[in-house]
């Protein structure tokens, strides 16, 4: 039975969120996605990655390189 | 022969989490609370439903970014936890956060806001004096950060233990 109910709730919950939506097919939501996804979408999306992909290779250097490494004086046990 | 200390294991993962932290502190606070601009409002000016939207969706992206970043910084971090090579600092790790805040600050707002000029921080008639002084403050964490990673030598003893060696049969 509570799977019914369970059930019952999450159909109730995709109705509303189905109803409540952003309008996938009215005249405003067709002129977005034609307007994102144009010529210059994966310019776009080259732009704004460029900031976090500089900022990934700089993490990737401190993890290779991090603070000059030092003698811990501990017997290495790999 | 000793096994050295590794401690990028650590700052990585601080820097990761810390990028993470600005680029959502920035999308949360200045694209949707205070909604001073979005990631391409200089390039679609957001004056109507269509070009909320179209911002909004860039904005859902960089966000998407954002998120992986993060995710590599708490996968690296659970991987620094492990290792007994890996100087479990406190000090390192805060600098880390405050060394990867402040880079976001400083490698977005030079890229974003002076050469791509995809949006500005609070575009108007002192945007100029915004964009630096966006910039002043991610290089004060950086420094900050810096200085306290730099302190976080002196903190050598690790989370993890070393591993007992394996019996032989």
């Amino acid at each position: 039975m509570p799977f019914r109910a369970i059930g019952v709730v999450v159909l109730a919950l995709s109705m509303w969120a189905r109803a409540a939506g952003a309008c996938p097919d009215c005249e405003s939501a067709r002129l977005v996605q034609a307007t994102v996804f144009d010529h210059r979408f994966w310019m776009n999306l080259v732009l704004i990655a460029t900031p976090l992909l500089v900022l990934s290779v700089m993490c990737a250097w401190l993890y290779r390189l991090g603070i000059e490494p030092t003698d811990t004086g501990r017997p290495e046990h790999e | 022969m000793s096994e050295r200390l590794h401690r990028g294991g650590l700052i990585a993962p601080g820097a990761l989490l810390g990028i993470g932290m600005g680029g959502f502190l920035d999308g949360i606070v200045l694209h949707q609370i205070l909604q001073w601009h979005h990631m391409l409002s200089s390039v679609v000016a957001p004056v109507d439903v269509v070009a909320i939207k179209y911002n909004m969706v860039f904005d859902g992206l960089f966000h998407a970014f954002t998120w992986v970043i993060t995710a590599m910084g708490i996968a690296l971090l659970w991987r620094a936890g492990q290792r007994s090579n890996v100087p479990w600092s406190t000090r390192t790790f805060g600098g880390s956060l405050a060394l990867g805040f402040g880079s976001f600050n400083l490698v977005e707002g030079v890229i974003d806001h002076h050469l791509l000029r995809l949006h500005h921080v609070h575009p108007g008639v002192n945007e100029f004096g915004w964009d630096v002084g966006f910039l002043i403050f991610g290089a004060v964490l950086v420094i900050g950060g810096w200085a306290l990673i730099w302190r976080g030598r002196a903190d050598t003893a690790p989370r993890a233990l070393p591993r007992a060696p394996q019996r032989v049969h």
